[in-house]
């Protein structure tokens, strides 16, 4: 345990969540006219008809799975009668399909952003770019590692999952994360850096995409409001 | 009853010449901005024709407006809440760049720095979006004045007149054409409104403006296809919605809109009106299509009624606005005379701005041995106004237009001395239908209250704020 993973797995998550929150408070109080899904269907809807859904659908499906694997304790599942070889096949045999899905619609979806019409130019900023690079990176890192650890000899749910769980409660473990394999810990990093951009793109949507459902089921459908009121914001 | 205040609009489609100065004028003010040179808050089509966008009465397609779902209940007719918010990753109902036009530019530049050639310098047009050269193949008023008549015939309303065994050919003999100015009609039930997941579109409680909040709105861009009269545009610069604000800004001065002022024709009308908002729904959940815009007229309540006034008063109205719905020439065309229809009331939104059906030039077949013609003898086959302004009635087209013919005949008479022609109107009321539809003074046409929201010095704080709200500008901040 050097220096290096201490920062990695000790400090790098809290300096991710904290630009994440941060930098999201202050984008949402003090820019929000820039807050938008940049949805480009307008200038070119062909090529968004099956990928898109596609996309977030399966990001929705792999990001619960995530969710619920390291909320859920190995104690917790072995005393339902689930062992080790049950669970692993199950998360092999759901996240496996649902990883290519994303891996491939992620890349379609590249393909018709810088390889399609050149109308999606006007859509797409440096800013994009940057963080397309690491989206792209975390999600192909974490289908390599799920991929290159199909016999399941790495057990993450002995490593990995408690040291996420140790972060959440401020308690990490590091000595954790020393030895797992590459591949893994490219996904980790890999992470941390794409959730520390998400106030700076246009990721902010996925925020959205919580609030508005709820918002929107519990409002009237004609909306009256009076002048100032919206002045007050 | 709930009453509440609404600036409205009356087109008199007779006066209009399609010279497109509102459109221009409304452009220069508001959409010359990047990412809305698409977009026409204010258009003017030709009819028959497609219009902007192409085909969008075509609703089996766009899924705008309100239905009748089960138990006769009104719904979006984009489908449920669940439904709607699966389009959210790509929704097949919303129109593209395509279904307006791509904007594009010329190289001016071109012209005065090229060098010496052998032939004239020429300024080639390209995209602004790409900002690569390209082909025009399709632009805003592309079947002006029936160009194309081709698409003419594609005219959703024409083929629905076909049905109904009318057989309009558009043969050289037969053809007519009128122009059909367009703007955000707000609704007194608008779908977009109800569509929008943030919430950021609201119906402004003081005079009935629909506005999106550019802060709170996300770009889920619900709006766009939920507007049956597609009046919504996603601006691809800022990735947000727009749409006609009513030059909000004016009215709150007291002035009339940029394209009501600017009007050659005078062939807009602005003033107040009041309507009781506890019968929205029931109008707008009216089984038969034909009977919405009857029912439209019993949402606008009479200004002159002793219970009206004193539930308005509990509301907050302020008597000059009061006093300005009494005065309303809107309330006047639509309520007195009857002589305007919402245009598609079948889209059950309730739309707020109204349409006097134009007379047309007296078919040849009859100029011959008359003055002035009936109704079913104009040019312009009633059955295809019936489509745009009374779910294919033909009867309340027929009538405004006898009226308006009658005002003819009653001024004809007055000139040479003739016998009064028979009317439901004293010669009084024909007097003065002449003097507003004909004369059409500014005074007249025209009646915006002063502002009903605020003290007017908070206006002049807000004078440097280009018109848009500013969320975070705290109010009363310098008083």
């Amino acid at each position: 345990m050097d220096a290096l993973d201490i920062f990695l797995w000790g400090v790098a998550p809290y300096l991710s969540f904290t630009i994440l929150i941060v930098a999201l408070v202050i984008r949402r109080l003090y820019f929000e006219r820039d807050w938008s899904a940049k949805s480009s269907e307008f200038l070119d809807k062909k090529n968004e008809r099956i990928w898109t859904p596609l996309f977030h659908l399966s990001l929705l499906f792999v990001f619960f799975g995530h969710l619920g694997g390291f909320l859920i304790p190995p104690e917790l599942t072995a005393s339902v009668g689930i062992t080790e070889e049950m669970y692993h096949a199950l998360a092999l045999g759901a996240g496996g399909p649902a990883g290519i899905v994303l891996v491939l619609s992620t890349i379609m979806l590249l393909r018709r952003r810088y390889a399609g019409s050149s109308r999606m130019k006007a859509n797409s900023s440096p800013m994009d770019k940057f963080m397309y690079v690491f989206l792209g990176f975390t999600i192909l890192a974490g289908l390599v590692a799920t991929f290159s650890n199909i016999d399941g000899s790495f057990d993450y749910r002995v490593t990995i999952m408690p040291w996420i769980r140790g972060i959440l409660v401020f308690r990490p473990d590091v000595s954790l994360m020393v030895d797992i394999p590459l591949t893994f810990k490219i996904h980790m990093v890999s992470w941390m850096i794409l959730f520390a951009l998400i106030p700076f793109t246009r990721l902010v949507h996925l925020f959205s995409g919580i609030t508005a459902p709820i918002k929107y089921l519990v409002r009237k459908p004609i909306l009256y409001l009076k002048k100032e009121d919206v002045h007050q914001g | 009853m709930k009453i509440k205040a609404q600036i409205s609009m009356v087109m008199n489609l007779d006066k209009c010449i399609g010279c497109h100065t509102c459109s221009i004028t409304c452009k220069n003010v508001w959409t010359n901005r990047k990412g809305s040179e698409y977009m026409y808050f204010n258009n003017v089509e030709t009819r028959p024709g497609l219009g902007y966008p192409r085909n969008w009465e075509d609703q089996d397609t766009w899924k705008g407006g309100w239905e009748l779902g089960t138990g006769e209940k009104l719904r979006l007719r984009s489908g449920g809440r669940i439904k709607r918010f699966l389009k959210l990753f790509y929704n097949p109902e919303q129109p593209g760049m395509d279904d307006y036009f791509e904007p594009w530019t010329y190289d001016y530049e071109k012209l005065i720095s090229s060098g010496r050639t052998d032939h004239q310098p020429v300024a080639r047009p390209h995209s602004v979006v790409t900002g690569e050269r390209m082909d025009i193949t399709w632009g805003p008023n592309w079947d002006d004045d029936l160009a194309g008549v081709k698409y003419a015939r594609q005219d959703l309303n024409l083929q629905e007149s076909n049905k109904v065994g009318e057989e309009i050919k558009m043969e050289m003999e037969d053809l007519f054409m009128r122009y059909l100015p367009r703007i955000c009609n707000h609704c007194l039930n608008p779908a977009c409104v109800a569509a929008c997941p943030s919430g950021a579109i609201y119906k402004r409680e003081e005079d009935g403006v629909v506005l999106i909040s550019q802060d709170t709105c996300r770009g889920w861009r619900a709006c766009v296809p939920a507007c049956p009269y597609k009046k919504i545009f996603y601006n691809w610069e800022t990735d947000k919605s727009e749409k006609c604000i009513f030059c909000y800004p004016r009215l709150e001065s007291g002035l009339p809109t940029v394209c009501a002022d600017t009007c050659v024709g005078r062939m807009r009308y602005m003033g107040v009106l009041l309507y009781d908002a506890d019968k929205v729904l029931e109008a707008a959940s009216v089984k038969d299509p034909k009977e919405i815009w009857r029912k439209m007229k019993e949402v606008i309540v009479d200004p002159h009624d002793p219970e009206v006034i004193a539930a308005a008063k509990a509301e907050g109205i302020l008597d000059a606005w009061i006093l300005a719905a009494q005065e309303s020439p809107v309330y006047k065309l639509i309520a007195e005379y009857n002589l305007a229809l919402p245009l598609h009331a079948e889209y059950r939104t309730l739309p707020m701005v109204w349409y006097i059906p134009p007379m047309s030039p007296i078919h040849t077949r009859f100029a011959a041995h008359k003055n002035l013609a009936q109704a079913d003898e104009m040019r312009i086959p009633v059955q295809y106004l019936a489509e745009l302004f009374s779910a294919g009635d033909p009867e309340p087209v027929e009538h405004i237009i006898n009226t308006l013919v009658t005002v003819r005949e009653h001024m004809r008479a007055k000139e040479f001395g003739e016998q009064a022609p028979e009317s439901e109107f004293s010669a009084v009321e024909l007097d003065d239908m002449y003097r507003l539809l004909a004369l059409a003074k500014y005074d007249e046409r025209f009646n915006i209250p002063p502002k009903a929201q605020d003290s007017i010095t908070e206006g002049h704080e807000l004078q440097h704020g280009a018109g848009l709200a500013c969320s975070r500008c705290e109010k009363g901040m310098h008083s």
